[in-house]
C-alpha cells in the first residue's frame, strides 16, 4: 500500500518546519479575528497544535493531508479577514500581511499537492483518517445542527429563548418544561399523533394487500412484460403530488370526504402503492424459484405456494414496505394541506407548521419540542430499514 | 450477473391468468388515482373549473395565456429551475465528498450515518420549521454569530427570510440539508458495487489522477450519479413544502414556484383551473426525467 512507502528523512524534516509555519499562521489569523488572547492562552493553543499535528505526522500520511486542510483554511480566513476586515476598515498594513500571508500558504500548499496529494485524492487509495474525520465531523455538525437546534429551543425558558443578547448555544437560565407541557396539554399535539398513527396504520394495510400481490405477480407470473409494466409502475412513483393535488381535491370534495382523515386514507396509498411494488418486486426475485417448485410438488396451488411458502420467508421485505409507507404518510404534506382543513382532524406534519401558529404569534419552545418529538422516531425506523430503500431507489443501477 | 435463466421448471411456469388476476387491483387503483387525475389535471388547465362550482366549460388557451402574461409565474418558472439547477450541483458535490469519507466501515459509523441522514429521514415540513427558527429575523442564530464574530452590523442585521438574494439562497439552502443525505446514501450504494481492483490496474498501468478519475471512475459512477440526480431534480423541482413553510413565495414573490403558485391559485384563491394551468408547467420536466430514468433501467438491465 501507498502509507507503507518509506519517507526519505529530508522531506520530514522539511515538512515539520511547514507544519510550525502553518500552525503560527494560523495563530497569526486567529489573533487578528479575535484581537487579543492572553499569553498564557497563546502559549496553550500553541502547544495544543502542535501536539496535534505532529501527532497526526507520525500517522502515516494523514498529517499531510491536515497540513493541506490548515493550510487551506489559512488561506481561505487571511482572504476573508482582507475583503471584510481589512480593506473595509482600511488597515494597509494588515492588508499588505494578509495578501502575503496567503500567497505563502498557496505557494505551500503548491509543495504539498506535489508530494502525495494526489494520490490521496486520485480515488485509487482511500482517503487517510485525518481527512475523513474532518469531513465527516463538519457534514455532521452541518446536516445535524437544526435538530440539536430544536432540542435546546424545546427546553429553554422564554426570556432566555428571546433574547437576541444571550449566548443562543447554551442555557442561560435553568431548562423548563414549560413549552412539552403546553405542547401536549394545550395544543391538539396528542390529536395530530393519533390521526397520524390511524391513517399510517390503514394506509399501511392497503398498501400491503394491493402491492404484495401485485409485486409478486409481476416479478413471478407474468415473464417478460411484467417487467415492463413493474418499470412502468415505477414511474408513476415520479408523479408529484403537486401534480395531482388540484383534481384530486375535486375527486375528494365530490365523495364527500373533505375535512376529513379519509380523505387522506383514500389517496394517501397513491403515493405508497408504486414504489413498495417496485421495493417488493425486487424482493421477490431473489427467492429462489425452487422453494415454490418444492411446495407446489407438495401439492399446493400456485396461490396456495404464495400464501403458505412466499409470504413467510419475505416478512423482513413486507416489513420494509410497512416502515416505508408509515413514513411516507407522516411526510405526507400537500394533500393533508388541500384537503383537510379543521385543526381536529389534522396530521402531525401540517398541525405542527400551520396550527401552532397563532395569528403571527409563534410558539417556538413548543413548535422545536415537537417537530423533535415527531421526527426522532420516525428517523430512527427510517434508518434501521435504510439499504432496502436504497436498493428500491438504484433502479437496479446498482447490482448485488 | 443479470442474464435471466430461461429454463422453467415445471412447477415455477408463468401462469397468466392467476397474474393478471393478482395484479389488477393495484394497477386498477393506480389507473383511478395517479392515471385519471393525472388527465383530469391537464383537463381543468383548459377549463373554468372553480372551487364551489361544478360546471366545466372548455376554455382553450384562455387559462395558460392570462398565467403566461402574470409576473408571478415568471417568477415562479425562473426560480423553480434557478432552484433545481443550484441544489443539485451543490448536492452532488457534497454527496460525492461525504460517500467517500462514509465508505469504509468505521467506529461509529452508525450513529454518524444516522445523524446525517436526519433530515432526509425526518417529515419535510419539521426540518423546515426547524430552518425557520435558525433564519429568524431576531433571534437568528447565523446572525448571532457573525455578530460576534464582528462582521454584520448589530443594528442592521441581515433579513434571511426578508431580502430576494437572501430568501433564494435560504430556499436552495434549506433543499440542500435536505437532500445531500439521500443522495449520498445513494452514491455509497455506487461506491460499494465498483471494483476495487479496476482503478488500482490502472494506477499501475500509469494513468494519472486526471485520467483515473475521467477516464474510469466517472464511467462507472454515471449511471449511479443520474439516479441521485434524476431523483434530486424531481425532489426539488415538484416540491412546494419547504417554500411554503419558508417563505410562502416572498418577499414579492422572489421565492415563488410553480407548485407554490399552483397551490396559492388554485387552491387558495379557489381558480382550480389557473392552479392546474401552473402545475401542467411540471409535465414537461417529468417527462424528460421519465426518459432517462428509463435509460438508466435498461441499461442496467441489458448489461
Amino acid at each position: 500500500m501507498i502509507s507503507g512507502v518509506k519517507r526519505p528523512l529530508g522531506i520530514s524534516v522539511i515538512s515539520i518546519l511547514v507544519v510550525l509555519a502553518a500552525v503560527a499562521m494560523l495563530l497569526r489569523t486567529l489573533q487578528v479575528h479575535v484581537a487579543g488572547l492572553s499569553g498564557v492562552g497563546r502559549l496553550c493553543v500553541v502547544v495544543a497544535f502542535t501536539v496535534i499535528a505532529i501527532g497526526l505526522w507520525t500517522r502515516h500520511n494523514g498529517a499531510r493531508i491536515f497540513l493541506f486542510f490548515l493550510l487551506l483554511c489559512d488561506a481561505l480566513s487571511s482572504l476573508v479577514a482582507l475583503f471584510l476586515y481589512a480593506l473595509r476598515q482600511s488597515h494597509y498594513r494588515l492588508a499588505g500581511f494578509l495578501v502575503l500571508q496567503f500567497c505563502i500558504a498557496t505557494l505551500l500548499m503548491w509543495y504539498l499537492q506535489r508530494a502525495s496529494l494526489r494520490r490521496a485524492f486520485g480515488g485509487v487509495s482511500a482517503w487517510p483518517t485525518a481527512v475523513k474525520t474532518l469531513v465527516l465531523t463538519i457534514f455532521t455538525v452541518l446536516l445535524a445542527f437544526p435538530f440539536y437546534w430544536m432540542a435546546i429551543a424545546a427546553f429553554k425558558q422564554n426570556i432566555d429563548l428571546y433574547n437576541a443578547e444571550n449566548n443562543p448555544f447554551i442555557f442561560n437560565l435553568k431548562p423548563t418544561l414549560d413549552h412539552i407541557r403546553l405542547l401536549f396539554g394545550e395544543t391538539g399535539f396528542v390529536r395530530w399523533l393519533a390521526n397520524t398513527a390511524l391513517v399510517g396504520g390503514i394506509v399501511v394495510a392497503i398498501t400491503l394487500l394491493l402491492a404484495v400481490p401485485a409485486a409478486y405477480a409481476l416479478a413471478r407470473l407474468t415473464g417478460r412484460w411484467g417487467e415492463r409494466l413493474g418499470i412502468a409502475i415505477f414511474l408513476t412513483y415520479l408523479v408529484p403530488p403537486t401534480l395531482l393535488f388540484i383534481p384530486l381535491s375535486r375527486v375528494v370534495a365530490v365523495l364527500g370526504l373533505q375535512d376529513t382523515i379519509w380523505s387522506l386514507v383514500l389517496v394517501d396509498p397513491s403515493i405508497t402503492i408504486p414504489f413498495s411494488i417496485w421495493l417488493l418486486m425486487g424482493f421477490f426475485k431473489s427467492i429462489p424459484k425452487e422453494l415454490e417448485d418444492a411446495a407446489m410438488v407438495d401439492g399446493l396451488s400456485r396461490f396456495g405456494a404464495f400464501i403458505k411458502m412466499v409470504i413467510p420467508i419475505s416478512v423482513s421485505g413486507i416489513l420494509t414496505v410497512v416502515i416505508f409507507t408509515f413514513t411516507l404518510v407522516t411526510q405526507e404534506f400537500v394533500y393533508a394541506l388541500t384537503f383537510i382543513s379543521p385543526e381536529s382532524q389534522q396530521m402531525v406534519g401540517v398541525g405542527i407548521p400551520i396550527f401552532l401558529v397563532r395569528g403571527d404569534v409563534y410558539f417556538w419552545g413548543a413548535l422545536m419540542a415537537a417537530c423533535l418529538v415527531a421526527s426522532l422516531p420516525i428517523a430512527f425506523l427510517y434508518n434501521l430499514f435504510l439499504n432496502r430503500f436504497i436498493a428500491g431507489f438504484t433502479v437496479g443501477a446498482v447490482k448485488g | 450477473m443479470a442474464v435471466k435463466s430461461r429454463i422453467k421448471s415445471v412447477g415455477a411456469a408463468q401462469s397468466p391468468l392467476l397474474g393478471a388476476a393478482m395484479f389488477s387491483p393495484a394497477v386498477l387503483y393506480i389507473l383511478l388515482l395517479i392515471g385519471a387525475p393525472f388527465i383530469l389535471a391537464i383537463y381543468y388547465a383548459f377549463s373554468d373549473a372553480r372551487i364551489g362550482s361544478t360546471q366545466l366549460h372548455y376554455v382553450g388557451l384562455e387559462n395558460f395565456r392570462s398565467i403566461v402574461q402574470s409576473p408571478s409565474f415568471q417568477k415562479a418558472w425562473k426560480n423553480s429551475v434557478i432552484f433545481t439547477i443550484c441544489a443539485q450541483i451543490i448536492v452532488l458535490v457534497c454527496a460525492n465528498i461525504l460517500s467517500i469519507a462514509l465508505e469504509k466501515p468505521f467506529r461509529g459509523r452508525g450513529l454518524v450515518r444516522f445523524l446525517i441522514l436526519l433530515p432526509w429521514v425526518a417529515p419535510v415540513s419539521l426540518g423546515t420549521i426547524g430552518w425557520k427558527w435558525i433564519l429568524d429575523s431576531i433571534y437568528s442564530v447565523i446572525t448571532w454569530v457573525l455578530i460576534w464574530l464582528g462582521f454584520v452590523n448589530k443594528f442592521s442585521p441581515p433579513m434571511w427570510l426578508g431580502e430576494d438574494k437572501l430568501a433564494m439562497a435560504s430556499v436552495i439552502l434549506v433543499h440542500c440539508w435536505r437532500l445531500i443525505p439521500f443522495s449520498t446514501v445513494i452514491l455509497l450504494a455506487g461506491r460499494t458495487a465498483i471494483p476495487r481492483e479496476i482503478p488500482e490496474a490502472a494506477s499501475i498501468d500509469g494513468a494519472g489522477f486526471w485520467r483515473t478519475l475521467f477516464q474510469i471512475n466517472l464511467p462507472i459512477m454515471t449511471p449511479i450519479l443520474s439516479v441521485a440526480v434524476l431523483f434530486g431534480t424531481i425532489f426539488t423541482f415538484t416540491d412546494m413544502t419547504v417554500v411554503y413553510i419558508l417563505t410562502n413565495g416572498g418577499p414579492y414573490d422572489s421565492t415563488q414556484t410553480l407548485p407554490n403558485l399552483a397551490f396559492t391559485q388554485g387552491i387558495q384563491g379557489s381558480d382550480l383551473a389557473a392552479g392546474a394551468a401552473v402545475s401542467v408547467f411540471l409535465v414537461p420536466v417529468l417527462v424528460v426525467i421519465a426518459y432517462f430514468m428509463l435509460r438508466v433501467a435498461h441499461r442496467t438491465e441489458v448489461v
